[in-house]
This record gives structure tokens, C-alpha cells and sequence, in this order.
């Protein structure tokens, strides 16, 4: 079953198409990384899936039932499906006269947890995010990574099926970082299914089993982190650094040639041209020094594709 | 509903907003009493109905100045103070309606005025006593009714505020505005109404005249400030008698008319006045109405 399906969905603010016809699909049980540079419109896709903003027009469905169509919400749809979602916003903060344990107790009250229920999953939560002993503490009074890490366990306050997170790992040390991938394994051991934004591809990358990647409220890429990789390759393509013995000429060839010395090239090609290149040098009589492939980082896919758009 | 509701309440006592709006009605009945204890003082004796009388002619005029800054500005940075904070998009992520989350959050609000109204009303009947004015059911429920007004003027203040709140997506410029919005609807409208009323009053209007005057031109252009509605409620407490009066001059006798008020209580004016309480409603209502149906279709970003 889709947890999430996004379709055709576009966002317009005033001048901005925030999202533009975007498409996806997330599976129960999947960890997806929702990859894209900053404006990308990815916090405008998370919040018209939960009812936060009215997108303009396309549809979604949450655990199966939609939500959203024909620019309206079903109302008794998305409430139904918030009982099962978990969500943690992008900078948010919570009341400051409140402690995490009266935070979580109040948001609990929205979902008809049981009182005796509720004290010991309230615990667990506070103890699984590192916030057990300032549990009195007012929120007031906390730092940038505990309030982050409170967030994250007011998403989990309900159990949810589905976890939605935009940058839950923005404002946390690298020990918080490493803690909270520890949540999402356990989410997954659990049979559930998270959802998260990040433009930072290092983190995405550990966790995730599938990742889209947005631009310019479009998906431009989907599948699990290989898969894009090499489909990437194909399309950023190989960079070859050649050294040879003697001047080579490149005529009749195109590839994207750059001459950093009389007799070191910079090639560029659409796909592994490792062969032509040594037919090409042989060919011309002269010898190969050096011969490097570089395959490409996932950083630099995820920047040609924002630069393909300019 | 009962979620916002809890929330409000929760916040209304631990944030002080609660305690902020009985200070200030507490210390408007300061200088009332004490004045009202100067009149006992001195010899004079000060009936009940003479000290409701000063009550509410002080308390009303200032305590709708405070308070209604107080509720509209309360109402003006709502909503929009809880989309730039965040919280309204964790609120509204859990099993939570936003048409139940408004309208539980502004009947939370409201509690909370009710509650510090109410102890006001105790503190007031309390200053009462102590200048030696006898506690009579009247003066009970006259009080009680006098702040029950208060509280609607409250009310409709929130609801105008909530207006405001809900179209301007800064907090900042909401509260500015607010306050401008609130001396336009406070002062300035009202001088201009009484200068319009002042040049179609026939000359030899009687105070009696007078006031239903006014009263007709502020239930007529200025239904939707609640002070205005107010001071025409007040201003009913007391009747007006035409006393013919004859007095003897060197060139003979001169009669002339005056009028002499007689204290009837505020369930008098009320009742004499309901156009304007019915006004006070219908008008939170509409407000409150039009913020709702902004709010269940606005984007919280
Ligand atoms: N309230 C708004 N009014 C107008 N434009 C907006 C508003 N909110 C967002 N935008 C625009 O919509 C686009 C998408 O924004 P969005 O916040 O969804 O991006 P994002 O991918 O979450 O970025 P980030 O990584 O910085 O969080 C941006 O161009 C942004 O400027
Ligand atoms: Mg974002």
C-alpha cells in the first residue's frame, strides 16, 4: 500500500510556483529521503500532505484513503489519516512555559491515548531523545538541539505508521545526528514508514533505502541511492583525467575536451568512454601515462541537477 | 474543541495574561474607591446607588480603554504569533480540526477574561463594602451585570482582533495596526458622530434628549465598536426627571426645566438598551465568523 502519494500536485504563492505538477510515492515500510536544495519546495510538498497549506491543484492520499482533491481537503479524510501520521516541522519551536513532559502530555490528549498509557510512553519517548532528566526543565530554557529533539519525539507521541519529517537533522551535533538515524532504524525494524526532507545528501544517504530528489517543485529523480547513482552517471557522465607522452588531437570527437597542459586533458562524456579514449591515443601513436575515471558524487549529481535548470 | 480550549487555559494561567488583565482592572478600582472613601469621609453619606453610580462612570470609560487594548491585541497576534513560532503546525499535525482548534482557542481566551472579570466583580464588591456601601442584591448584580458587559466588550475586541490576526501574517504589523485600528474605533469615530449629532440637535434639547440622541446615532453608525455600544448602555443607568422650577428674580418669575437623574441600575439600562447588548453579540459573532472562515482556508506558513 502507498503511505504517500503525492499527484500533479502545484503550489502557487503569489509569484512563486513552490510546486509544479509534483509527483511521488512512498511504500509502507520505506525509508525515503526527500533530497533538494534549499527553495526547492520541499517543506511546501510536506506541509499540503498534512493540510497545513492549500496547494492549488493535484492529489494526495495518506495510508491509503486520499485526502486532497480538486483544491479541497476531505476533512474527516485527513483527520482520520492524522491519527496515524507523525510529523516533525521544519523550525519550530514549542511553548516555553511548558516542560517536554507537559509538551508531550498535552499534544498526547489529542489522540485518545490512555492516561496509564500514556505516562510510560511519554517516558520512553523522553528517554529515547536524550531528554529523560530535563524532563521538568522548562522548554523555555533549552538549547537549539533539545528542542530539536523534543520535536522529534512530540512526532512520535501517537506511535504513527507514518512519519513525516522535514530537516530533522538540521541544528543537531553529530551525537544527535547518530541518535536520531538510531530512531529511523528502529522505525523501520517496526514495520513503519518514514518520510524525510534533507538537502544534505551525507544524511540521506546512510538511512534511506529510496530517495527522490526535488527541483524546482519538480521530482527529478527517484529510486534507491545505486540506482541513482548510475542513472546519474549517464547522464552527468564520466570525467576522465588523461595524461599521455605527446600532444594528442581531439578532432572528430564529441566529447567535452579542456587542455589543462600541453599534454593533460580533461574529458568529459556521456558515458564510459575508457576504451575510445585508449584506441583514440594508440591511434595517434602516443603512449598513456595516466588514465583517471571519476565517478561522481551524489553532491555533485544533485548540483548538476540544479544547475540544469538555470 | 476541548483541545484548543485546554491549551488557552493552560497558557492563560501559566503566561500571566490572565493576571496582566486583573492588574489592570484591580488598579482602575484603586482611585474609584478611594475617591468613593473621600465621599463617605467627609461627613456626607454616600448611598449605594450615589456609589454605583461614580463606579460606573469611572470604571467604565477606563477600564474599556485597558481592556479592550488588552483583547484586541491579544486577538491581533493569535493565530499569526502561532504560525511564525511553529506551534500551529504541531497542533494542527495531531488529530485536531482546524475549525474545533479556533473555536476552542477563542473560547479559552474568553474563559480566561470571564475569570479575571469575575474577580474583579469580587474585588469591586469588596471595595464596595469597605467604603461602607451595604451590599444589597442590587448592588450585586449591578456589579456583576457591569462587568459581564466589560466582558463582552472583551470579547468583541478578540474577535476584531482575531481579524486581524488571521489576515496579516505578521504579528508585528497586526499589533500595530491594532492599536490604531482601536483609537480610530475608540476616539476618533465617535467625535466625529457627536460633532454630526451636535449639528442636527435642536437647541433647547434636554439632557434626557440629548441622550437618546446619542444613543440613536451610536446604535446607528458606530454598531460595530463596542465601546460605543457601551457607553450608551451606561449611560442608561440613570433616568432623567423633568423638574419645572420657578424661581423669583427682580423682573419676576422665571421658570425653566431641570433634569434631575435617578440611579436605576444597570439590568434597567440593559433592559432599556438591548438593541446595543444584542449589537454587542451579533457583531463577535460576525467577527469572530469572518476570522473562522479566513482561518480554515489559510495557508500556516
Ligand atoms: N509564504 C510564502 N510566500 C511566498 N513564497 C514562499 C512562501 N513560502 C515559501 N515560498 C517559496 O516557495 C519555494 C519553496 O519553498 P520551500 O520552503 O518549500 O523550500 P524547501 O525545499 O523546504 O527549502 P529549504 O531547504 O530551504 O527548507 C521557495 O522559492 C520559497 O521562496
Ligand atoms: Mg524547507
Amino acid at each position: 500500500m502507498a503511505m504517500l502519494r503525492i499527484d500533479s500536485l502545484v503550489k502557487v504563492y503569489r509569484d512563486v510556483r513552490a510546486l509544479d505538477g509534483l509527483s511521488l510515492e512512498v511504500k509502507e515500510g520505506q525509508i525515503y529521503g526527500f533530497l533538494g536544495p534549499n527553495g526547492a519546495g520541499k517543506s511546501t510538498a510536506i506541509l499540503g500532505t498534512l493540510g497545513l497549506i492549500y496547494p492549488n491543484s493535484g492529489r494526495i492520499s495518506l495510508l491509503g484513503k486520499e485526502v486532497f482533491r480538486d483544491g479541497k481537503f476531505s476533512e474527516k479524510a485527513l483527520l482520520e489519516a492524522k491519527s496515524k501520521i507523525g510529523y516533525m516541522p521544519e523550525h519550530a519551536t514549542l511553548w516555553d512555559f511548558l516542560t517536554p513532559y507537559q509538551t508531550l502530555d498535552i499534544l498526547a490528549d489529542s489522540f485518545d491515548i490512555p492516561r496509564t498509557e500514556r505516562g510510560k510512553r511519554i517516558r520512553e519517548l523522553l528517554e529515547t531523545v536524550n531528554l529523560w532528566e530535563v524532563k521538568d526543565k522548562k522548554v523555555g530554557k533549552f538549547s537549539k538541539g533539545m528542542r530539536q529533539r523534543l520535536l522529534l519525539a512530540q512526532a512520535l507521541i501517537n506511535d504513527p505508521e507514518l512519519l513525516i519529517l522535514d530537516e530533522p537533522m538540521s541544528g543537531l551535533d553529530p551525537k544527535g545526528i547518530a541518535e536520531f538515524k538510531e530512531v529511523i532504524r528502529e522505525q523501520k525494524k517496526a514495520g513503519k514508514t518514514v518520510f524525510f526532507s534533507s538537502h544534505i545528501l551525507a544524511h540521506v544517504e546512510e538511512v534511506c533505502d529510496t530517495v527522490g530528489v526535488i527541483v524546482r517543485g519538480k521530482l527529478r529523480l527517484e529510486g534507491n541511492i545505486k540506482q541513482i547513482k548510475e542513472n546519474f552517471l549517464k547522464k552527468a557522465g564520466y570525467l576522465i583525467l588523461l595524461e599521455t607522452n605527446k600532444p594528442v588531437s581531439f578532432e572528430g570527437v564529441d566529447w567535452e575536451v579542456e587542455r589543462v597542459s600541453p599534454t593533460k586533458y580533461k574529458i568529459k562524456a556521456p558515458g564510459d568512454i575508457r576504451e575510445e579514449v585508449n584506441d583514440l591515443v594508440w591511434g595517434q601513436g602516443a603512449k598513456i601515462l595516466q588514465l583517471m575515471v571519476r565517478v561522481p558524487s551524489l553532491e555533485e549529481v544533485f548540483l548538476s541537477l540544479v544547475k540544469e535548470e538555470d | 474543541m476541548w483541545w484548543g480550549f485546554k491549551l488557552e487555559l493552560k497558557k492563560g494561567i501559566r503566561t500571566k495574561k490572565l493576571w496582566a488583565v486583573l492588574l489592570i482592572m484591580l488598579l482602575l478600582y484603586i482611585p474609584v474607591i478611594y475617591l468613593l472613601k473621600q465621599g463617605t469621609g467627609s461627613g456626607g453619606e454616600m448611598s449605594g446607588e450615589a456609589a454605583m453610580a461614580i463606579m460606573i462612570q469611572f470604571i467604565t470609560g477606563m477600564s474599556m480603554f485597558f481592556l479592550g487594548i488588552v483583547a484586541i491585541v491579544m486577538g491581533a497576534t493569535s493565530v499569526n504569533k502561532e504560525i511564525e513560532e511553529g506551534t500551529i503546525r504541531v497542533v494542527l499535525s495531531k488529530k485536531i480540526s482546524r475549525l474545533s482548534y479556533i473555536l476552542g482557542k477563542f473560547s479559552g481566551q474568553s474563559v480566561v477574561f470571564f475569570g479575571a472579570v469575575l474577580l474583579a466583580v469580587a474585588v469591586a464588591l469588596a471595595g464596595l463594602a469597605y467604603v461602607g456601601v451595604d451590599l444589597t442584591g442590587n448592588v450585586v448584580s449591578d456589579v456583576l451585570l457591569l462587568n459581564l458587559v466589560l466582558f463582552m466588550v472583551m470579547v468583541e475586541f478578540l474577535a476584531l482582533g482575531y481579524i486581524l490576526s488571521t489576515f496579516l501574517k505578521s504579528s508585528g504589523s497586526a499589533l500595530g495596526v491594532a492599536l490604531v485600528l482601536f483609537f480610530i474605533i475608540y476616539l476618533v469615530i465617535p467625535i466625529f458622530v457627536q460633532y454630526e449629532m451636535y449639528t442636527h440637535a435642536p437647541g433647547d434639547i434636554s439632557e434626557g434628549g440629548l441622550r437618546d440622541l446619542k444613543a440613536d446615532y451610536y446604535t446607528k453608525y458606530i454598531f460595530y465598536s463596542p465601546t460605543a455600544q457601551v457607553e450608551v448602555i451606561t449611560s442608561y443607568v440613570s433616568d432623567y426627571r423633568e423638574v419645572k422650577k420657578t424661581v423669583d428674580t427682580p423682573k419676576g418669575k422665571v421658570t425653566y426645566t431641570k433634569s434631575i437623574p435617578t440611579y436605576n441600575g444597570v439590568g434597567h439600562a440593559i433592559r432599556t438598551r438591548w438593541v446595543n447588548v444584542l449589537l454587542l453579540f451579533l457583531m463577535s459573532a460576525a467577527y469572530l465568523a469572518l476570522a473562522v472562515v479566513r482561518f480554515v482556508r489559510m495557508d500556516l506558513r
